[in-house]
């Protein structure tokens, strides 16, 4: 059947769209670092699918945070590493 | 039938034009039509007139129901979108058949009726012409049914060139209608960077 | 009074009854007639139907009327309706437009079924059944049958059959190619020269009428060669015997294009025989996966023709099988006429409107990688949880997760009895070609059969909620999806739970990965626990060497979910998405992108994987050169386009364009949905339609083509294979273009944390340039992971 509502994938590509103005003016080391979260965000589309939530932006910026604490989880991890603490 | 009115408007200003929804709440028929069917329009309309407490019915004749854009919405207009949402009504129909079905089986009320895109699964091919001319006949016929008691607004667009003969069916429901407003799209987009 | 025995072989309408054709052991036919009379329904206030009663009458029409009480499926309950029996079964459809041309505005059922399917129904018979038939005087008493259209084992009648071709390579005559009619019978092949149209009229009337072939098989016969010699045949005024019933006309269906779900389909128009088969294999609906086994096969199981089950999808053969059900139980078959959606509010539209999970792989190359699949996924759900339109959205029964639409469970649903033993007969045949050796004769049979079952059910779901599906509800379709992201998270939690890491979910299968899991065996268990709590079956489809999945063209940050390629433990390989699967890449890419992959395939690891690559990249250098040096055969090069529109409507120079101006240049009509074949050239023309090369008879001439936009499309297929290391465009230039590399000879990888793309000299410390982390989350170890320095 054909699907009504636009897919996640498009959701999330009109958010994007929404914050050109925001990124816009971003200084260029900057707008590097927003890319960086929006690409994060798209490792869970398929989750952010099932959620059914009703405003995808919520989901999106959620789905940012996680991509950016497994970041932090994973520096932590090899710091420990480097130090010799476990 | 009531005379026919039409209209030229570049940009209908919906939700913070009271004056404009609250004239879409006269019981009437209204038909909104261009070269693409007005569906954002409609479904901002639709979403304010929910927003302010009705209770809305859609019927969707070309699957275009963005329930995303409408919930976005309904968050700029109400702290509680979600109720929003669940005072908006969805009947989807993917031919003329089971559109006529919707809307004859419909019962009238005061809340809003809107049709989205009303006359694309009239607009099939494999629906000889004489049959859809018929079906939207009753269909137009049971539409002022549910007009007499409330408002119903209907979204349509043109054929496309491949189908040239189908223009009859636009025409008569333009006939059929209370009020027609011709939309034409905004001729300049603005256009977005893009993002990567 | 005569007795019979023969395989069921054609059935269709004559002026008074149904003509039907058996061929018995000796592979003689006979033809014989039986009465039938096939009836539509109608619903309406009783004075309307009195009326139509006195219209027909007053028409004097064949018809039987009474009024009779039938099952409305939504309903659900029985109700009145009005039954025309048509005395002469070819005049159904003429009666019926007639009464529904008076009174558009009654209900109408069973109206437009096809009548050979009908007409096996109502015999209890079907198509290639070995029946036993008593006869007198030409006409049918009694016919039997003992066979069984779940029987997986079955005798097939000796056909004779005759080919019919156009000569040299294969081409669509319709774009203007032209040569010799081949004519092949018995293993001779007859050339009749195409510039003797009177000998070749002649010759095949001979032919015909000495050999009288049971099936004819062609290539281009349905819009062409066909209507070429009828056309012939009346020029000459020399009969032309095609049909085998003198007495019936050719049945001929035009072609036409239509809209579907975005696309533009195009139907090519048909010539359908009558005591004859007609098969066109260039018109055929995936011939090539499960050739005439399959086509027989699924005639059998659906009861259509089997002239119609060659040319129509898969999908009508679904719906010819639940219309079967419906017409068993006695439900009425609704024309026209199908319930729309009930009202459901904004919240539960959002929560609804989805389809299958589908994640985002984690990119890059990963080895020892389980595939997990629930086998015939949706067609198991709707049987399983008994998913019929008529059974969702019941007051009381099982709540579908995530919606809690409730499905009744008191009733066995029109699709899952539909649907259940054709799952089961598939498993038979799925374990009967694993059991046979591969030289096994009936191997290839059973497998073609095997092939024709999935294809049945892969279409059967979206012919649940399918606009012109006669029994479709949108409730339904998605409570089947709702059920397949369940069990798909079911099975997930409990692969989870087990210590696996998923790398990848899509609708109706996962890859996995556990550092101790390395073989079959270890997955024995999780299997019996993902189908002890989901109540589906699920395979161990494999166990990958390695897999790569692949980023988005343009976008190295993600992977997309449908493009992959891995090699499996005995070396088989799996490819999704890219080039070589593909229907517009040319053949010789598609070959060279499979090759590498079978070289890459040597390697069992990642690390084995990466030492494939200089071997890989040399093959690819190999092929590339043949390229550029122009010595590609043309028929290797050639890309295959589907038009989107009608061709008047192009406003830019396309190729696609450009090509269809050419073909309308030479008489070619061309309808929006119709394949376009045509090599790239060098100049302002940038395409030459396939089917115009030509310097004499049946030779592709030796035209140029355009080396460096092949060039290009195959540096382009080259990169999907080599992202899977992240090796990017630049890198890949020097290899293949340069034949050389910065790091060792081409083909040799950069080591971990170096930046492909950038010239040794122009190379910086990293600690003076931005920090782009790559994204793909903390990695197991042991996994290859790129990173960028």
């Amino acid at each position: 059947m054909g699907r009504t509502l636009p897919s996640i994938t498009q959701a999330f590509l009109e958010e994007q769209q929404s914050l050109a103005r925001f990124r816009r003016a971003l200084r260029r080391e900057d707008q590097i670092a927003l890319d960086d979260l929006l690409a994060g965000s798209h490792h869970h589309l398929a989750a952010a699918a099932y959620a059914s939530h009703l405003l995808p932006f919520e989901i999106m910026l959620l789905a940012m945070l996680v991509e950016e604490h497994k970041e932090v989880l994973d520096l932590r991890r090899r710091l420990d590493e480097l130090t010799g603490e476990l | 039938m009531s005379p026919l009115t039409v209209s030229t408007q570049d940009n209908l200003a919906f939700p913070n034009d009271s004056l404009s929804l609250d004239s879409l709440l006269q019981p009437r028929l209204a038909l909104f039509w261009g070269s693409h069917t007005p569906t954002r329009k409609l479904l901002t309309a639709l979403t304010a007139l929910s927003a302010r407490g009705a209770s809305v019915r859609v019927f969707d004749g070309g699957n275009r129901f963005d329930g995303y854009f409408v919930a976005r919405l309904s968050r700029r207009l109400s702290p509680h979108p979600e109720d929003v949402l669940n005072r908006i009504r969805i009947s989807r129909a993917f031919t003329c058949f089971q559109l006529a079905e919707l809307i004859e089986n419909s019962p009238p009320g005061s809340d809003p009726v809107f049709v989205l895109d009303l006359l694309s699964t009239f607009y099939d091919e494999s629906v000889p012409l004489a049959d859809s001319e018929r079906l939207l006949d009753s269909t137009i016929a049971h539409l002022r049914r549910l007009a007499a008691a409330g408002p119903v607004i209907v979204g349509a667009r043109e054929p496309r060139t491949l189908v040239k003969d189908r223009w009859t069916l636009l025409e008569r429901l333009q006939a059929g209608a209370d009020s027609a407003w011709l939309l034409r799209a905004p001729v300049e987009t603005v256009l977005q960077p893009r993002l990567f | 009074m005569a007795t019979l025995h023969g395989w069921l072989f054609d059935a269709y309408p004559s002026a008074n009854a149904m003509t039907v054709w058996l061929i018995d052991m000796d592979g003689r036919a006979h033809a014989l007639e039986d009465s039938f009379a096939p009836a539509f329904y109608v619903r309406g206030p009783n004075s309307v139907l009195h009326d139509v009663c006195q219209l027909l009458h007053s028409r004097r029409a064949p018809v039987r009327l009474r009024r009779a009480e039938r099952f409305d499926l939504f309903l659900d309950r029985s109700i009145e309706v009005l039954e025309i029996s048509i005395l002469k079964p070819g005049m159904l459809d003429h009666v019926f437009r007639q009464v529904s041309g008076a009174y558009p505005d009654l209900d109408y059922y069973d109206a437009d079924i096809n009548i050979p399917q009908r007409y096996i129904l109502a015999r209890d018979i079907f198509p290639l059944a070995y029946v036993a038939v008593e006869h007198e005087d030409g006409r049918i008493r009694s016919i039997e049958t003992r066979d069984s259209p779940w029987a997986v084992d079955y005798s097939l009648p000796p056909l004779r059959v005759m080919t019919l071709q156009l000569a040299g390579e294969l081409r669509n005559p319709d774009r203007g190619y032209r040569a010799d009619l081949l004519v092949g019978i018995e293993d001779k092949q007859l050339r009749f020269p195409r510039r003797k149209s009177r000998e070749l009229i002649h010759g095949v009337r001979y032919l015909l009428e000495r050999c009288d072939p049971d099936v004819i098989v062609s290539a281009y016969g349905d819009n062409f060669l066909l209507p070429r010699l009828i056309e012939l045949s009346r020029h000459y005024g020399v009969p032309l015997p095609l049909n085998r019933d003198p007495h019936k006309g050719i049945l001929h269906k035009r072609a036409h294009s239509y809209f579907s779900y975005g696309r533009v389909i195009f139907r090519n128009e048909q010539h359908l025989l009558r005591g004859r088969w007609h098969l066109d294999r260039q018109n055929a609906f995936l011939a090539n996966d499960y050739g005439i086994d399959g086509t027989l096969e699924i005639a059998r199981l659906t009861g259509l023709p089997v002239q119609t089950v060659n040319r129509v999808s898969t999908g009508t053969g679904i719906s010819a099988m639940q219309i079967a059900t419906a017409l068993r139980r006695g439900v009425l078959v609704p024309w026209k006429k199908s319930r729309p959606e009930d009202l459901k509010t904004g919240v539960d539209l959002i929560t609804a409107d989805k389809g299958g999970l589908v994640y985002q792989p984690i990119k890059g190359l990963h080895e020892h990688v389980a595939e997990l699949d629930f086998s015939a996924m949706y067609p198991s759900i709707m049987v399983q949880f008994n998913i019929s339109p008529e059974t969702v959205g019941a007051p009381e029964g099982e709540p579908v997760p995530e919606l809690g639409t409730r499905i009744r469970t008191d009733r066995e649903g029109l699709i899952p009895e539909t649907l259940a033993p054709l799952l089961e007969k598939r498993l038979r045949y799925k374990e009967l070609v694993k059991s046979l050796p591969a030289d096994d004769p009936s191997r290839e049979a059973y497998a073609r059969r095997y092939s024709a079952h999935k294809w049945l059910l892969v279409t059967c779901f979206g012919y649940l909620g399918y606009k012109n599906a006669r029994f479709g509800r949108i409730e339904a379709h998605e409570a089947v999806t709702a059920y397949g992201r369940e069990v798909l998270l079911q099975a997930k939690e409990l692969v989870e739970a087990n210590g696996f890491r998923v790398l990848h979910i899509y609708v109706d299968g996962m890859w996995i990965s556990k550092p101790a899991a390395l073989e079959r065996p270890d997955y024995e268990s999780l299997l019996e626990d993902i189908q002890g709590r989901t109540g589906l079956h699920i395979n161990l489809e494999g166990v990958y060497r390695w897999i790569a999945f692949l980023p988005a063209r343009g976008e190295p940050r993600w992977a997309v979910a449908n493009r992959y390629f891995g090699a499996y433990e005995d070396k088989s390989v799996k490819v999704r998405g890219i080039e070589a699967r593909r229907r517009d890449t040319p053949a010789f890419i598609k070959q060279t992108q499979l090759d590498m992959i079978d070289i890459l395939a040597e390697g069992e690891d990642i690390r084995g994987f990466r030492s494939q690559v200089p071997e890989a990249a040399a093959y690819a250098i190999e092929r590339l050169n043949l390229l550029r040096t122009g010595k590609v055969p043309l028929k290797k090069l050639v890309i295959t386009n589907r038009l989107s529109r009608d061709p008047s409507e192009f406003t830019t120079r396309t190729v696609n364009a450009l090509v269809s101006r050419q073909l309308a240049n030479r008489g070619v009509q061309l309808s929006p949905g119709e394949s376009l074949r045509y090599i790239l050239v060098p100049g302002p023309e940038k395409g030459r339609p396939w089917e115009l090369l030509d310097d004499k008879e049946g030779t592709v001439a030796a035209v140029p083509y355009d080396r460096a936009a092949y060039t290009e499309l195959f540096l382009r297929a080259m990169e999907s294979i080599f992202a899977a290391v992240g090796v990017d465009r630049a890198t890949l230039d020097l290899w293949l273009l340069g034949n050389c590399g910065y790091w060792g000879p081409p083909g040799t990888l950069p080591p971990p944390g170096m930046e492909g793309r950038l010239p040794l000299l122009a190379r910086e410390s990293p600690r003076s340039r931005l920090r782009l982390f790559s994204r793909s989350g903390p990695a197991p170890a042991g996994a290859h992971q790129r990173q960028a320095a």
